[in-house]
């Protein structure tokens, strides 16, 4: 059996997006997604329920399996959510599990994909640090499919080419992560 | 009570064991986990035994939907369950076997007291032989009615004269045929029935289409059980006043009486309105016959249709039903809410999931969850099953 990835995510949205790329990338593991309850709140929640949610996936976790999370930073969210982010980054620390950090929104990652772009007739490029880039990739979408925004119908296209060159610093270093991660190894050794 | 439920290839349960039941339990998963199919094979089980001919049951209509995708075909499907009757300290296990053969199924069933001795198995067809174990002696009695749950319904004395053994066969059979109350997920009571359709008055059907007759006939034949309905439908649901149920030429039908309307007939029932009384009949149903036996209530989201204000009020009332001194219930539901789940304790949970190749698999709430969410106060259940911690979450 392939090792699991258990990913905290702040939406599930996030969680679907990550697995899609993965698979995209022919990247074998199991990815548990697990994500803080209650609708309102991104960062806060994750924030208050951070260590219940890694101390669940403790108790039941292989030692080959490895935990990671995954959270947006964008410049304006990081100023305004400043203690709930130093808050993750603690707790990760301490609970020494992967921070991977979305920078600025995983929308950038999306917007540096190359099946992605090709389905939207846009060029990808590195939007990183571009200012909440969810709204246009979201107004981007709805144009294309002509209805209101929704995941589903960005998962298909996703190649996982968002970490190539001149693409995403931010994605590289994701994956990078993940592939670096105990559990990965694991899988390749 | 029911303390363990067992299945094997039916539907999407190819072997699944589910033990350690509660008086309260809730099965959570996602859509299509296999919630129904547990559901489903007690209301089979029930319907094999009210109807006395499981060759009938089984081939009305369900021959081709209720093995397991891919189980061999020589391999039999079962159902079992362990019932522990009042007094008894052990229970008793039931277990119904179907094996198939070339054109027809052939029936089987085994009743194993809690020592593990069997009390009685038989089958049915041709030269139908009934074997009966009494303290190491088998005895076998010929019967002329080939039908598989004679044995239930016949006081077969063995010449030792075991009245225990008697009295427990009537048991389980009473506990099946007669006290099992079954609603399926989208029950929704009619407020009239026409009089010249037949209707049990003790037994729920699982549209609840019988509501408006058994409330009748409990209006009828025990004012006291009917006044204690009225009395929780009160408590549920601030609007009524009170219920009204007659017959005429032509059909029996309830109204409910609105508080606002000053004694008058509401003009419409709404569905989480009538969904609630066809609770509250099942449930009170068990009371006019045998009111001191066993009662099993299963219901399949009850919380549908419901105000998410009142859940905690349906829970707390269904664990008042199954903590009532001298009235032995116990209730088993299926629900998607969270907000509904988070009113039940982790102990009372049974999480239903299926794998990859489709098979379904049922687990407890590990204790771990308790500590690290619960006990602080901050989370419920239903919160934590968000998470997708618990599983039987959509992937």
């Amino acid at each position: 059996m392939s090792p699991t990835i258990w990913l905290i995510v702040e939406d599930e949205d996030d969680g679907l997006v990550i697995r899609q790329l993965l698979r995209a990338k022919a990247i074998k593991v199991r990815l548990q997604i697990r994500a803080p309850s209650g609708r309102t709140g991104g960062i806060s929640r994750l924030a208050r329920q951070l260590e219940r949610l890694i101390a669940t996936i403790k108790s039941s976790k292989s030692d080959e399996d490895c935990i990671a999370v995954l959270h947006d930073a964008d410049e304006q969210n990081q100023q305004r959510y400043r203690g709930e982010h130093e808050r993750v980054e603690e707790i990760c620390r301490q609970e020494m599990v992967a921070e991977i950090v979305a920078r600025d929104e995983l929308e950038a990652w999306l917007l540096a994909d190359g099946g992605l772009c090709r389905w939207l007739q846009i060029r990808p490029r590195n939007c990183d640090s571009e200012a909440q880039p969810s709204n246009r990739f979201r107004r981007l979408v709805s144009q294309k499919t002509g209805r209101s925004y929704n995941v589903r119908h960005v998962l298909p296209h996703l190649d996982g080419s968002g970490d190539g060159r001149n693409r995403s610093p931010s994605v590289r270093r994701a994956m990078k992560h993940l592939d670096n991660s105990p559990c990965m190894q694991a899988e390749t050794s | 009570m029911l303390t363990r439920l067992r299945f094997k290839n039916w539907r999407s349960l190819r072997d699944v064991t589910i033990d350690n039941l509660t008086p309260l339990t809730v099965f959570i998963g996602a859509n299509s986990s296999g919630k129904t199919n547990i559901v489903d094979a007690l209301s089979f089980l029930r319907r094999m035994v009210q109807q006395n001919n499981p060759q009938a049951v089984y081939f009305q209509g369900e021959r081709d939907r209720v093995r397991t995708i891919g189980a061999d075909k020589n391999d039999p499907l079962e159902l079992e369950f362990s019932f522990k009757p009042v007094n008894a300290e052990r229970p008793l296990t039931y277990t119904l076997i179907m094996q198939p053969g070339n054109k027809l199924i052939r029936f089987f069933e085994r009743l194993i007291d809690g020592d593990g001795q069997v009390v009685l198995q038989a089958s049915d067809g041709q030269g139908y032989t009934m074997s009966e174990v009494v303290g190491g002696v088998k005895e076998d009695v010929q019967l002329t009615n080939a039908l598989v749950f004679a044995s239930f319904q016949r006081a077969v004395v063995s010449p030792q004269g075991e009245e225990a053994y008697i009295e427990r066969r009537g048991q389980m059979y009473s506990f099946v045929s007669k006290r099992w109350q079954i609603l399926r997920k989208n029950f929704m009571p009619p407020t009239s029935v026409p009089i010249d359709e037949y209707h049990d008055p003790y037994s729920i059907e699982r549209s609840g289409r019988n509501v408006p007759t058994m409330l009748d006939f409990m209006q009828k034949t025990n004012r006291a059980v009917y006044d204690e309905l009225q009395s929780d439908m009160r408590w549920l649901l601030n609007h009524v006043d009170n219920l009204e149920v007659e017959t005429d030429e032509r059909e029996t039908r309830y109204d409910i009486v609105e508080k606002v309307l000053q004694g008058q007939k509401g003009p419409t029932t709404s569905t989480g309105t009538a969904r609630i009384l066809a609770m509250l009949t099942a449930y009170y149903a068990l009371d006019l016959r045998y009111p001191n036996q066993p009662g099993l209530l299963v219901i399949e989201e009850p919380d549908m249709a419901v105000h998410p204000a009142l859940l905690k009020r349906l829970v707390e009332l269904f664990r008042e039903y199954v903590n009532r001194e001298g009235y032995p219930r116990q209730i088993m539901v299926t629900t998607h809410n969270p907000q509904f789940l988070n009113w039940f304790e982790p102990e009372e949970v049974r999480v239903v999931e299926r794998d990859e190749d489709g098979d379904t698999s049922v687990h407890e709430i590990p204790t771990y969850i308790k500590g690290i969410w619960l006990d602080s106060g901050e989370y419920g259940l239903g919160d934590v099953w968000m998470t997708r911690s618990l599983g039987g979450v959509p992937e």
